[in-house]
């Protein structure tokens, strides 16, 4: 995965707990800018209940939550941990201190 | 606007619209006709990867899986086909034919592995019986018309031309629908009666069918490029043989990283 990743990023909009498509899609605005297309956003949701790193929850009216399973908790950690490493060693290479 | 939006999320799979049909609908709403080219990607991307489909069991991915296998190797080897009836630029060589006869055991091979077994019951018979006949009747009618007007004293070739093309065109759509319709005997007949093949058999299906599917593209590809004369639908079909291997080299991609069907 990458940072600008799709699955990422939704991992990264629901480490707060449950939302719903919308609000995923909001989250992701904040957190890179831009949102995603509903092709990409749903696609991405598709792929991860997939693996299993993420499952929905009952829902109200036409939106569906879904969270985090412990399993995708734990790769997003993972991965976000891989990237903190390979970012913070390109920082120091560029000699900028990482924050 | 609306109207568009809701009629490019009826083309995504029923099991992706059942979970998030209504959300895709008001989000690309939402987002107007900018997310449009998204959208077809999306749907386009979700036709590719059966196995990402929602799915209630791994069964249920299996048997999806293994519905691609045969809708893999039925295209291939109705391409396959198709080149050798009416563009034939590989009757020339002993090796290329070879090379084709080769292809066509290796796509007879993947599809065993990968087709589902039927259940060992009567019901099980009865309902996958009934689904065949439901769904090749068309086609076998149509097929067996043809070769009635061919083999009843009428010749294709002396006559007009209108009867000519008609009797082509008959031929190749019982073909066509054929393939088509039966892997639609395997969506249409479920759990009851067929059982997919594990993880294991699959895999290797899927590969199978891969191999087949490069090297008829390639050497159908090859050799219609490569002859005195270029062959138009001769390279037509070797690139959609090619474009099939992709479609499998994605299967394998998501058998390898779904947990649920491992």
């Amino acid at each position: 995965m990458q940072a600008n990743d799709a699955q990422t990023l939704v991992l990264c909009a629901l480490a707060d707990g449950p939302l719903h498509g919308y609000a995923i899609n909001a989250a992701i605005e904040e957190l890179a800018g831009e949102r995603l297309g509903p092709g990409s956003l749903y696609g991405a949701l598709t792929r991860l209940e997939s693996k299993q790193l993420i499952e929905p929850l009952d829902g109200q009216g036409r939106q569906r939550p879904v969270r985090l399973t412990p399993l995708g908790r734990e790769v997003l950690e993972h991965e976000l941990r891989t990237m903190a490493r390979v970012a913070n060693a390109g920082l120091r290479r560029l000699g900028v201190n990482p924050a | 606007m609306s109207v568009v939006a809701r009629s490019l999320v009826r083309l995504y799979p029923d099991a992706f619209r059942e979970r998030w049909g209504t959300m895709v609908e008001d989000e690309a709403r939402g987002a107007g006709w900018k997310s449009w080219p998204n959208l077809i990607v999306g749907i386009v991307d979700m036709w590719l990867h059966p196995a990402l489909w929602p799915a209630d069991s791994p069964a249920q991915r299996q048997r999806r899986i293994a519905t691609m296998g045969i809708t893999v190797a039925l295209a291939a080897w109705f391409l396959s086909h198709l080149t050798a009836e009416q563009g034939d630029p590989l009757s020339s060589g002993l090796a290329r034919s070879g090379i084709m006869h080769g292809c066509t055991a290796l796509l007879l091979l993947g599809i065993a592995l990968v087709a589902p077994r039927p259940r060992p019951t009567m019901s099980a018979t009865i309902t996958l019986l009934w689904w065949a006949v439901r769904r090749l009747t068309v086609p076998t009618v149509l097929g067996t018309s043809v070769v009635t007007v061919v083999h009843g004293g009428i010749d294709p070739m002396a006559s007009p031309s209108t009867l000519r093309a008609a009797v082509l065109a008959g031929w190749w759509i019982a073909l066509g629908l054929g393939a088509i319709q039966i892997p639609r005997i395997f969506t249409g007949v479920g759990a009851d009666a067929v059982v997919p093949p594990h993880a294991g058999r699959l895999r290797a299906g899927v590969w199978t069918l891969a191999a087949a599917s490069a090297t008829g593209g390639a050497t159908i590809l090859g050799v219609s490029a490569a002859d005195s004369s270029f062959h138009l639908l001769g390279a037509t079909v070797g690139v959609g043989l090619l474009l099939l291997t992709a479609v499998c080299a994605g299967t394998l991609r998501d058998l390898r990283d779904l947990p649920s069907v491992n």
